[in-house]
C-alpha cells in the first residue's frame, strides 16, 4: 500500500527565554527525532499521556508549530516547503478534529455559520448550492438539518458539537484526519456513537485517520498500527495486535496494566507481573540521561542510565527502543 | 456501636431558574457504612458532583433548595446550623476534589497552607492577633510540621521537606492530588468525599493514585463516598456501587453484582459503550440526557430506553431487591 | 416566566454556581441556556436599567422635539428682556429666568440637543476607530503591535479635556472642533480595552481551528475575534456617553463650548455661577439636567454590564 503521510526525523523544539536582554537558557525538545509513516487508508494510533509531544506533532503535521528539523511529507510533498497557494490546497487535504468540541467551535456563531466558513474561505460551491451542501453534510453526521441549521452551540451537547466539528471537516473533502482525542471530552455512551460514526465515515469516504489519544482500550479498538510516545520519543511502534498481544517495552507494560477493565474476563489481556513503580513523569528542563523513561523502569540496569537506546526491529513491523531487546 | 455511616433519605435538590424549577436531584437514597468505600456512577450532568457538594453544604442556598435529610453518624446535617456544622466539614467530613492545581491557593507554599489548615481548621473567624501568635509559635509549628511531614509520606511523597517549601505550580498534577489527599486526611475524618480524584491525571499516575488510597484506605480503615464516570475505576476501587441517571439512582448493589449482572438498561448500555480490550463490539446510547426542567415523567430514562414499555412513562418503578443486595428501578425486574 | 424577583437575582449565581462545580456545559444547558431572549429578560427585570433607560429616553426625545413644545422658543437664542430678569421659580416659568430675562426651562431642553449629540457621538467615533487598531496590534503582534500600542500609550498620557482645549484654541469655537478635540484622544481606552480582549480571544481553540482550516487573517479577526471581544466595547461605549457629555460640559462651562447666545448647558451653569447663591436657580437647573442624564446612562451602563457579564474598568 501506498504511504500517504511520512514523518522523517521531525523535530519540534521550543526555545525558553529568560532575563533582559533576552537570554536562550534552555530548549524544551517536545517532539524529538520522530520516524512515522501511515499508509492510505489505515487507523494509526499515537499513544501518550501528557507532555508526550504527540499533541505537538499532530499540529506541527499541520503546519501550526514549525519543525526544528526533519520534514514531514505528505503524498510526497515537503509540507514545510510549500508555497503559500499550494499550502492552502494541501491543507483542504488534512483536517484536523479537537479534543473538546465547545473550544474548536466559535461560541458566537450558529451551525449554519461555522458550516458556511469552510466553504467561503475555499470559494467552493456555486451560492445557491452551499445551504444544500451544509444541509446533506449535516445528514452525513446524523444530525437533522432541518432541526439543527439554525441552532447556536449553547443548545447543543458535547456529542452533538463534536459532530459539527467533524461535519465541518468533512466539508472540504479531505482524505487525512488527525483526530486529537476526538472522544475524550465526551462521555462514554456518546463517545462510542462518535466512534461509530468515525468508523462508517472511514468507510464510505476511504479516509486515513491518525488518532492521538490516551486511552489504550479505545485505542485498541479502533486502530491499525501505533506508536507509543514518552517525553517526545518514540518508545515502541508497530501493529495494535502485536503491541497489545505482546507488549515489549517496560513502558507499554506499564501503560496496559493501568487501564482500569470493567468485567474480570479483561484482565487475561492485560501484561500480568507488572511491578507497580513510584515517581513522577519527568518535566523537559531536566531530563534524565540516557533513556527517559529510566527514572520509573523496574527493569533499569547501568546502561540505560547512560546511554539513549536506538529503535530496532524485534519482530516483522514492531520496533522497540530499549536496551532489554 | 451502630456501623451506618451516612444515610441519605429521599434526597432532593432543585435549583429555581427563570425557565422553572430544575430537580437536579430527585429522591436519592444511599447509604454507607463504616470502613465501606461506595461508588456513585453517571455521567456528566447526572447530579453526582452536586449530590457531593450538598453533604459538605457548599451549596449555596438558594438558589439551590435542599429537602429531606443526610444522616451522618445519627445526626441530620441539614438540620444543623451553620456555626455547628462548620465542626464536621474538613474534619469529620473531608473532601478530595477534581482538579488538583486549581484546588490549592496559587501564591502560598504547600507548608504555609497545611499550617493554616492544620492551626485554624473549624474556626469561624481568627482575629489578627491570635493568628499572628499562633503561627509564630514556634513549639507548635514544630509539632505540626511533624504532622505534616507523616501525613505527606504517607500519601508516598519521598522529598517531604522540599515538596513543603513549593508553590503549587511547581507540582505535577499528581503530586499536588497527593498533597491535597494528606489534606484531607489530617483531620482524622470518619467519612471522605472524592470527587472524581483522578480524572484530571494521566492513566500511569491515576493508577499510583488509586492504589495509594486502596492502601491507605486499609491502614486507616477510610470509609469512602467516590464519585467517578469511569465505570472501570468503580469496578477495582468499590464495595458496592450505586448508577445514577438524570438525578436518580436507578441500580445499586454490591460491585461484583452490578458488574457481572447487571440489570437497568441504562447500566447495561453503559457497560456496553465501554471499549473492551477484547475487541468485543462496544455500542453507545441514543439520544441526550433530558432537561432538568420538566423531565420525561415516569422513569426518566424511557426516551432512550430500548426496552421501554408503555408503563415506563406514566409512573416510576420503586426499587426492587432482585438479588442479594442488588436493587433495581424498573419495571422489566418487577418494579412497582 | 413572571413575577418572581428572587429568581431574577439568582440567575447570575446559578451559573457562576454550577461552573464552578466543574459540571462543565452540559449542566448549565440543562439549566439554562443563554439566548439573546434571557438576556433582554434579564435586563428588563433590572428595575434601575429600566428607569434609567426610561430616563434617557425622554431626555432625548425632549431634546429632538424641544424647540417646538418648550414654552417660550423665541427666547432660546439672541433676545433680552430684562423686565422679566432673574425671575425664581414660577407657572409661567419653571426653572426661573436668567439675567437677560429668558426663560431656562426652554434654554435648558434646547441646550441639551448639543451635549447629548456629542456625548453620543464621540465613544462613538472612539470606538470605530480604537476597535480595528486594537484588533489589528493584538492579532498581528510584533512590530506592528508595538507601534499602535506606543502611539496609544502617549495619547493615554494625555487628559482628553487638555487635548480639546487645545484644539479648540487652534480651530475655533464650534460643534466640529468640540468633537474632533475630544474623540482625538478618546479611542485609545478602546485600543487598549481591544488589545487586551483580543490577546486572550486569540489563543482559543477556535482561532486555530479557522486557521488551520485556511481562513485569512482578515477574516479570523473580524468574523472571529471581534464579535467575541465586542461585548466589553458595547458597555464601555454606553458608560462613556456620560464621561463625554461631562467633558462636553465641562468645556462649556470653562467658556470653550458653542458661542453664546446658542445654549449649551455646560455654559449655562458658568453664567449662572455669578448670581449664586440668590438666584441658585440660574446654574441649578442646567446642572440638574446634566446630572440626570449622565445617572441614566450609567444606570443602563449597571445593566448592559450585568446583561452582557463582563468587567469594563
Amino acid at each position: 500500500m501506498a504511504e500517504i503521510l511520512t514523518v522523517d526525523k521531525a523535530c519540534v523544539y521550543f526555545s525558553i527565554y529568560r532575563g533582559f536582554p533576552k537570554k536562550l537558557v534552555g530548549q524544551i525538545k517536545a517532539v524529538d527525532n520522530i520516524n512515522l509513516s501511515i499508509e492510505k487508508e489505515e487507523t494509526y494510533g499515537i499513544v501518550g499521556e501528557s507532555g508526550s509531544g504527540k499533541t505537538t506533532l499532530a499540529k506541527a503535521i499541520m503546519g501550526i508549530n514549525p519543525l526544528d528539523h526533519g520534514s514531514i511529507y505528505y503524498r510526497h510533498e515537503e509540507l514545510n516547503e510549500l508555497r503559500k497557494r499550494d499550502k492552502k490546497f494541501i491543507y483542504r487535504k488534512i483536517q484536523y478534529i479537537y479534543q473538546d468540541p465547545s473550544s474548536s467551535l466559535d461560541p458566537r456563531k450558529s451551525v449554519k455559520d461555522i458550516l458556511m466558513e469552510p466553504i467561503k474561505v475555499h470559494n467552493l460551491y456555486p451560492k445557491e448550492e452551499r445551504l444544500r451542501v451544509i444541509g446533506e453534510i449535516l445528514g452525513a453526521v446524523d444530525l437533522p438539518p432541518s432541526d439543527f441549521m439554525s441552532r447556536y452551540l449553547a443548545n447543543l451537547s458535547g456529542g452533538q458539537k463534536q459532530r459539527i466539528a467533524i461535519a465541518r471537516a468533512l466539508l472540504l473533502h479531505p482524505d487525512f484526519l488527525i483526530l486529537d482525542e476526538p472522544t475524550s471530552a465526551l462521555d462514554v455512551s456518546v463517545q462510542a456513537k462518535i466512534l461509530e460514526l468515525l468508523d462508517s465515515l472511514k468507510k464510505r469516504l476511504n479516509l486515513t485517520y491518525l488518532v492521538i489519544t490516551h486511552d489504550l482500550s479505545v485505542i485498541s479498538n479502533v486502530t491499525n498500527r501505533i506508536s507509543i510516545f514518552y517525553l517526545g520519543h518514540t518508545m515502541e511502534k508497530g501493529k495494535t495486535y502485536d503491541i497489545f498481544r505482546e507488549p515489549l517495552h517496560p513502558y507499554t507494560k506499564l501503560l496496559l496494566s493501568s487501564i482500569p477493565i470493567i468485567a474480570e474476563s479483561e484482565k487475561k489481556f492485560k501484561p500480568s507481573g507488572v511491578p507497580t513503580i513510584e515517581g513522577e513523569i519527568p518535566s523537559f528542563v531536566n531530563l534524565p540521561k540516557g533513556c527517559r523513561f529510566s527514572t520509573r523502569c523496574p527493569y533499569v540496569f547501568d546502561k540505560c542510565q547512560s546511554l539513549e537506546p536506538e529503535m530496532k526491529e524485534v519482530k516483522g513491523g514492531h520496533y522497540v527502543a530499549c536496551h532489554l531487546y | 456501636m451502630d456501623n451506618r455511616l451516612l444515610s441519605i433519605e429521599n434526597l432532593k435538590i432543585s435549583f429555581d431558574t427563570s425557565s422553572g424549577i430544575a430537580r437536579v436531584v430527585d429522591g436519592v437514597n444511599l447509604e454507607l457504612d463504616r470502613g465501606e468505600v461506595v461508588t456513585l456512577v453517571g455521567e456528566t450532568g447526572c447530579g453526582k458532583s452536586i449530590l457531593l457538594k450538598s453533604i459538605l453544604r457548599l451549596l449555596a442556598t438558594p438558589p439551590s433548595i435542599i429537602e429531606n435529610r443526610i444522616v451522618f453518624e445519627g445526626v441530620d446535617l441539614l438540620s444543623l446550623e451553620d456555626s455547628q456544622f462548620i465542626k464536621y466539614r474538613g474534619s469529620k467530613i473531608s473532601y478530595i476534589p477534581q482538579s488538583p492545581q486549581e484546588s490549592l491557593v496559587p501564591v502560598f507554599t504547600v507548608r504555609e497552607q497545611f499550617v493554616d489548615l492544620l492551626l485554624f481548621r473549624g474556626m469561624k473567624r481568627v482575629s489578627r492577633p491570635t493568628y499572628y501568635g499562633m503561627r509564630s509559635n514556634k513549639k507548635v509549628i514544630g509539632e505540626i510540621t511533624e504532622k505534616i511531614i507523616k501525613l505527606l509520606r504517607d500519601v508516598r511523597i519521598s522529598d517531604e521537606n522540599l515538596v513543603l517549601d513549593y508553590y503549587p505550580f511547581q507540582l505535577s498534577g499528581g503530586m499536588a492530588q497527593r498533597v491535597l489527599i494528606a489534606m484531607a486526611l489530617s483531620g482524622n475524618p470518619s467519612l471522605i468525599l472524592a470527587d472524581e480524584p483522578t480524572t484530571a491525571l494521566d492513566v500511569t499516575i491515576q493508577k499510583q493514585i488509586t492504589d495509594m488510597i486502596n492502601d491507605l484506605r486499609n491502614k486507616y480503615k477510610l470509609s469512602i463516598l467516590y464519585v467517578t464516570h469511569n465505570l472501570g475505576l468503580a469496578r477495582e476501587i468499590s464495595d458496592r456501587v450505586y448508577i445514577m441517571y438524570a438525578g436518580k439512582i436507578v441500580e445499586n448493589g454490591i460491585s461484583t453484582g452490578i458488574f457481572n449482572n447487571p440489570l437497568h438498561p441504562y447500566t447495561k448500555g453503559l457497560l456496553s459503550s465501554v471499549p473492551k480490550l477484547s475487541g468485543e463490539k462496544f455500542r453507545g446510547i441514543e439520544g441526550t440526557i433530558p432537561s432538568y426542567v420538566g423531565p420525561p415523567t415516569g422513569c426518566r430514562f424511557n426516551p432512550r430506553c430500548p426496552v421501554a414499555i408503555k408503563a415506563c412513562s406514566e409512573k416510576e418503578p420503586t426499587m426492587k431487591e432482585v438479588e442479594k443486595n442488588h436493587f433495581v428501578s424498573c419495571y422489566a425486574y418487577g418494579g412497582e | 416566566m413572571n413575577g418572581n424577583p428572587a429568581r431574577e437575582r439568582n440567575q447570575k449565581k446559578i451559573k457562576r454556581i454550577a461552573a464552578s462545580f466543574g459540571i462543565g456545559s452540559n449542566f448549565i444547558q440543562n439549566i439554562k441556556s443563554e439566548t439573546l431572549r434571557d438576556r433582554l429578560y434579564r435586563f428588563r427585570k433590572s428595575k434601575l436599567s429600566i428607569i434609567g433607560l426610561a430616563m434617557f429616553l425622554f431626555f432625548v426625545v425632549f431634546a429632538i422635539l424641544s424647540p417646538f413644545i418648550v414654552p417660550y422658543p423665541k427666547e432660546v437664542g439672541a433676545y433680552v428682556n430684562f423686565s422679566q430678569a432673574l425671575r425664581p421659580v414660577s407657572l409661567t416659568h419653571l426653572f426661573g429666568t436668567d439675567e437677560f430675562g429668558r426663560d431656562i426651562f426652554s434654554r435648558a431642553f434646547v441646550g441639551s440637543r448639543i451635549t447629548i449629540f456629542v456625548g453620543l457621538i464621540i465613544p462613538i467615533i472612539g470606538a470605530v476607530i480604537g476597535v480595528p487598531l486594537g484588533l489589528i496590534a493584538g492579532y498581528v503582534g510584533g512590530k506592528v503591535e508595538a507601534a499602535i500600542m506606543r502611539v496609544t500609550d502617549v495619547f493615554l498620557s494625555i487628559p482628553p479635556l487638555i487635548i480639546a482645549i487645545l484644539v479648540i484654541g487652534a480651530m475655533g469655537h464650534s460643534m466640529t472642533s468640540i468633537i474632533f478635540g475630544l474623540s482625538i484622544d478618546w479611542w485609545s481606552w478602546y485600543v487598549r480595552m481591544v488589545h487586551a480582549e483580543t490577546l486572550s480571544v486569540k489563543q482559543q481553540n477556535y482561532i486555530e481551528a479557522s486557521r488551520m482550516l485556511g481562513t485569512g487573517r482578515f477574516r479570523i479577526i473580524f468574523s472571529h475575534i471581534l464579535p467575541n471581544s465586542v461585548f466589553p466595547v458595547i458597555v464601555k461605549i454606553t458608560l462613556d456617553m456620560g464621561y463625554a457629555i461631562l467633558n462636553v460640559a465641562s468645556l462649556g462651562f470653562l467658556g470653550l463650548g458653542i458661542y453664546p447666545p446658542t445654549p449649551e448647558l455646560g455654559a449655562m451653569v458658568a453664567e449662572g455661577r455669578l448670581y449664586l447663591p440668590a438666584y441658585w436657580w440660574v446654574s441649578f437647573f442646567p446642572a440638574l439636567i446634566i446630572l440626570l442624564i449622565i445617572l441614566s446612562i450609567n444606570f443602563i451602563g449597571d445593566g448592559m454590564r450585568d446583561v452582557l457579564d463582563v468587567e469594563v474598568t
